[in-house]
């Protein structure tokens, strides 16, 4: 692919993920965006498109109506250090989170070189020793054992 | 309280300041409070989450480490877990559904019915109160409206990706570590977004 129509699909996918504010694009990528679109009348159409989206979206307006002061006051009343119950909680919270996000990919890699360990000394282990020997004498204890 | 930088707002909670608290309060509830808006649709719990974070921030905020994020982030991402958490409570109640939730949909409460699908927009467990009725008049508040159903109805990962980036206005590496995720996976998600509101819009005109 030539480094023009690399440039071009990137523009274009930075128009369609981040829309046709500036701002919003990567900070590394924006004068790369900006020249693609002055070179290409599909990319200007593209732009026109997503320009339209985000006039719609910014049409939407969500007014906070939480007062900062009071709710900063209500919660500043409540002890800093966590009971015995939220700190259980927290750390079982935790605890899952951790199991989620970075347990499950060693402990699953541990356990498949292991089910494989087992796997194949299963299949390849021949004994070497002779036991037959050692058989005989826990069966010769057993014998004296048993006999009254 | 004079022009403090957040590290050392946060520092000062962290020993008890309650003026430093009110300060980060007026700085991040706001946004905080709107971003819980836009994804739950839901005023009252969004209230609720808003202000938990705030919980979270006065008795936790020795866990922030700048050095790793900004305090918005870092908010945000304790405001998206309990998201989530309830989206997925309520998305589980759906499928058990009781007498309580099927109350609430009866009197249009949101919070009531209305999972959302983890696929294509319009999928079996869309919201079903998202529709697009008004569009077809050409009113601002037509159009704000069917915007407004049509973010809605997208699955919780692309209206996150999409809010958090576009009202919220983080930054993708932001985004991406709100989500958990990666900066590729987040653009994935932003141009599924942008792309099932247009194609939402588009058929109602």
């Amino acid at each position: 692919m030539s480094p023009d129509r690399k440039q071009f699909e990137r523009a274009f996918e930075i128009i369609e993920a981040y829309g046709a504010d500036k701002a919003r694009w990567p900070d590394e990528e924006r004068s790369l965006v900006e020249l693609a679109i002055a070179r290409s009348p599909e990319l200007q159409m593209h732009f026109q498109v997503h320009k339209a989206l985000d006039d719609q979206l910014n049409a939407l307006e969500v007014r906070p109506r939480l007062n900062p002061e009071i709710i900063a006051q209500q919660i500043a009343a409540y002890p800093q250090r966590l009971s015995g119950a939220q700190w259980f909680q927290l750390q079982l919270e935790r605890l899952t989170e951790s199991m989620m996000a970075a347990l499950w990919k060693p402990v699953f890699a541990a356990s498949f070189v292991f089910l494989i360990g087992v796997g194949a000394g299963t299949v390849a282990l021949e004994p070497v020793e002779d036991w037959s020997q050692a058989e005989q004498f826990s069966f010769a204890v057993i014998g004296e054992e048993a006999s009254p | 309280m004079k022009a403090l930088d957040e590290v050392e707002l946060v520092a000062l909670v962290t020993q008890g300041d309650s003026r430093a608290f009110a300060e980060l309060a007026q700085r991040h509830l706001p946004a905080i409070e709107t971003y819980a808006r836009r994804l739950l649709a839901d005023e009252a719990a969004a209230q609720d989450i808003a202000q938990e974070t705030l919980l979270v921030l006065w008795q936790r905020s020795a866990e922030f480490k700048p050095e790793k994020a900004r305090l918005t982030t870092w908010l945000h991402r304790v405001a998206h877990n309990r998201c989530i958490d309830l989206l997925r409570r309520q998305k589980r109640e759906t499928m058990m559904p009781s007498d309580d939730i099927f109350a609430r949909q009866e009197n249009g409460v949101p919070g009531g019915l209305g999972g959302e699908a983890e696929g294509e927009v319009g999928g079996e467990e869309s919201d079903p109160t998202a529709t697009f009725s008004i569009t077809s008049e050409s009113t601002p508040e037509g159009n704000r409206a069917a915007m407004n159903a049509a973010l809605r109805n997208l699955p919780e990962s692309q209206r996150t990706a999409l809010v958090l980036t576009y009202y919220q206005s983080l930054s993708n590496r932001e985004v991406a570590t709100v989500m958990n995720s990666s900066i590729r996976a987040v653009e994935s998600l932003l141009c599924r977004a942008r792309g099932n509101l247009k194609k939402q819009l588009e058929s109602q005109q």
